[in-house]
């Protein structure tokens, strides 16, 4: 700010009208440019070429039949066409969706709910941060596995609900059950990380505002409501955009819950498991660059709705 | 004219293997040490074969070899993970192993399609061997329109494993021999409330076919152009199985809490399960306490036939040496089969090499080899990767939960199977 009202004043002693353009050239600026430039490259560059040029291709993919052995030819549209007239496609969205819309609610809730029990004064704080964080930064596949035995039909939650005089399902092996003991484990494995933002937001929200309040007689929840979650609506979107994107993206657990086949019957079946199926497994490349496609165009969907829902800026 | 060339050529051979005896042991192909061989690097692919240190293991296995060809320097790369999939990006890249491994249902078959690895025939002969040489049920996996194109390198088979506890309690002296008394000693073994069943058998068609070919049917034609999978026959061995599962007899391996039927065995919730030889070595691994026998399969209306599991090892047609990547092929599926089923833990493709001193001394092989000649190998032709990975396992649940009667569960896979062809044909 400081060198830009400097170079205009220099170019105003000479009666000059300050010329945007020339400014924005001005030395300094340009060696802040390249610093700025600079130390952002090596990160571009693994942005290019790792994640932007595999999804340029992966639209140039969608366009062509191929098996990855075969040589590949033209079709056109024909991989949409067959892909949205592909009934497990649908199967795969129904369970995308359906997972989204219960994991993302549940897990923000919990998260929330966590943080704020967190951000009281209360004792072995540091320790219970630290217990619900730590599924987080554990490995996905590792806790998928321990889920695995836990929840097999004579695992530990039968155990306890037999306690209870419960017949407990076969989690794993039946389709009705299979999808929710996923979303069960990625509750529980996010609510941890979100918590942690939560607890940034919540610590970022000066602590005049909450003393006002109680001055003027407001009880704990009409702080809460009134106070405390208008001012995390920031941190907020954030969650509920990262939530979306990365249910709507699950991939790893129903991968390792049904060793790579989306069983049983289609049950676990999300989106892009069954792009990776039809690239790596089935041999139709056509097929999952098209579902690719189709499903970055539903989440940016997804992300834009969220973002019209909470993303406006709060005004005080 | 051919005759004098050849005689010429036993000449020579003669004269030169007494120049160099004591190069090979035994069996030195005529002309080989004639030339100054140029030295050659021959790249391996394949899954990781051995457990433990697999590379060390393979270098020893390969000693002889490189005794025997000094000038062929082998690298051996195997692959972890997912081996089809990473060998896949591998030929699209062109950095693909000169001499990779193909493995069975189904997996095959796109490689060989696709033209990746070449036909071994005239190397086989070259190498005075013949087609003849292998179990049909191992070399039919690799055989398209009369050409080899993997040789095989070992094979397992299935078998049927019982519980000696279980059936010492019982009371069940021997192991079943029929369809009808495996079913009535899995009744007798079978304890639902205590969750225990007579037989685990994996709900997936790598687990049942063996049931349609004992009643005299069959999964494809001959040809592999069409699915035969409408027959009376083939209703009938399906039905069977899926009748252990409707009357309680049979437990699949999660109502088990186990996630394959070797492990449902093993932890002792099923008294009988149909695995290949890769539950021996999980046995003594895994649950060494569990006192358990092997038997051939029990016969069927027809016959007693079995799946069989073969892996064979192939030559790309990147390979730039090809010769020397035969000769390492030849090699570990010849002369270097017994000591790689022993140490694999896996049964040979030759029949010349069933008496090998490791399988007299482990017992328990004795009903796989016994099978091997009823074997028949388990694969999909090209473009059945989805429907052998999801449709036939869906397929199988459904009919196993009882949600859908065999006859309509084998009228869909058989629909879905010929649409499979059909969409090729275009």
């Amino acid at each position: 700010m400081n060198i830009e009202a400097k170079s205009a004043s220099v170019d105003g002693g000479r009666g000059l009208k300050p010329r945007p353009g020339r400014r924005k050239f001005s030395r300094t600026r340009l060696n802040d440019l390249f610093a700025g430039y600079g130390f952002t490259l090596p990160s571009a560059f693994v942005l290019f070429i790792f994640t932007l040029g595999p999804a340029l291709v992966a639209f140039y993919l969608s366009f062509f039949s191929w098996s990855l052995l075969n040589h590949m030819h033209f079709v056109g549209l024909a991989n949409f066409w067959g892909i949205l007239h592909y009934s497990v496609f649908w199967i795969a969205v129904r369970n995308s969706v359906l997972f989204a819309c219960v994991v993302v609610p549940v897990q923000t809730v919990i998260a929330l709910a966590l943080a704020v029990l967190l951000n009281q004064n209360m004792p072995a704080r540091g320790f219970f941060r630290l217990a619900f964080y730590f599924p987080s930064i554990s490995s996905s596949a590792v806790i998928t596995i321990i889920f695995m035995w836990m929840f097999n039909q004579l695992g530990l939650v039968n155990s306890f609900l037999s306690w209870l005089g419960i017949s407990g399902p076969d989690w794993l092996g039946s389709p009705h059950f299979a999808l929710p003991t996923i979303m069960i484990l990625n509750i529980w494995t996010t609510a941890g990380t979100f918590m942690i933002i939560f607890l940034a937001g919540l610590q970022a929200i000066p602590v005049s505002y909450i003393e006002a309040a109680a001055v003027d007689g407001a009880t704990g929840w009409h702080t809460f409501r009134r106070i405390t979650l208008p001012l995390l609506r920031t941190t907020l979107f954030f969650i509920v955009v990262m939530g979306v994107i990365g249910t709507l993206q699950m991939f790893d657990q129903s991968f390792i819950m049904s060793g790579g086949s989306g069983g049983p019957l289609h049950s676990t079946t999300t989106v892009v498991l069954l792009i990776y199926n039809f690239i790596f497994a089935y041999g139709n490349v056509g097929y999952g660059a098209a579902a690719t496609v189709l499903w970055f165009i539903f989440i940016l969907g997804a992300t834009l709705a969220t973002n019209k829902w909470l993303g406006q800026t709060v005004d005080y | 004219m051919a005759k004098h060339t050849a005689f010429m050529a036993a000449a020579t051979a003669a004269l030169l293997v007494g120049g160099v005896s004591g190069l090979a042991a035994g069996k030195a192909p005529a002309a080989k040490p004639v030339v100054k061989h140029k030295v050659v690097t021959v790249t391996l692919g394949g899954w990781a074969a051995y457990a433990g240190n697999n590379v060390k293991q393979m270098n020893n296995f390969l000693k002889p070899f490189k005794k025997e060809y000094p000038w062929i320097h082998v690298q051996y790369q195997p692959v972890a993970g997912n081996y089809e999939t990473v060998l896949k990006t591998e030929y699209v890249a062109g950095d693909a192993a000169d001499v990779v491994a193909l493995n069975n249902g189904g997996q095959a078959s796109p490689f060989i399609d696709a033209g990746d690895v070449i036909p071994l025939n005239s190397y086989l002969a070259a190498s005075h061997e013949s087609v003849n040489d292998f179990y049909q049920g191992s070399s039919s996996l690799f055989t398209y329109q009369n050409k080899l194109y993997a040789i095989p390198r070992d094979q397992d088979v299935l078998a049927l494993f019982y519980n000696k506890t279980m059936f010492a309690k019982a009371g069940i002296k021997s192991p079943p021999t029929t369809w009808a008394q495996l079913q009535t000693d899995a009744k007798i073994l079978t304890d639902a409330k205590a969750h225990i069943y007579g037989i685990g058998i994996d709900p997936s068609e790598s687990y049942w076919g063996e049931f349609v070919l004992q009643a005299g049917g069959t999964i494809f034609n001959a040809t592999k152009h069409e699915m035969t999978l409408n027959t009376k026959a083939a209703l009938k061995g399906f039905s069977y199985y899926v009748n252990l599962y409707r009357k309680g007899y049979a437990a699949q391996p999660s109502t088990v809490g186990a996630t394959w039927s070797g492990e449902s065995f093993g932890i002792g919730r099923v008294a009988m399960t149909i695995e290949g030889g890769w539950l021996i070595s999980s046995m003594a691994a895994d649950w060494p306490s569990i006192k358990y026998g092997v038997a051939v399969l029990p016969k069927g209306p027809v016959n007693n036939d079995t799946l069989s599991f073969p892996v064979g090892w192939a030559v790309s047609k990147t390979a730039p040496d090809k010769q020397a990547a035969w000769d390492l092929v030849n090699y570990m599926t010849d002369q270097g089969q017994p000591a790689w089923d022993a140490g694999t833990e896996a049964l040979p493709t030759r029949p010349v090499n069933t008496s090998i001193a490791y399988f007299k001394n482990h017992p328990l092989w004795k009903p796989f080899l016994a099978s091997l000649s009823v074997a028949r190998a388990w694969t999909f032709p090209n473009g059945f990767d989805q429907y052998a990975s999801t449709t036939l396992d869906n397929q199988t649940l459904l009919a196993v939960e009882g949600q859908e009667s065999p006859a309509a569960a084998l009228k869909h896979l058989q629909s879905a199977g010929q649409q499979v062809f059909q969409s090729q044909g275009q």
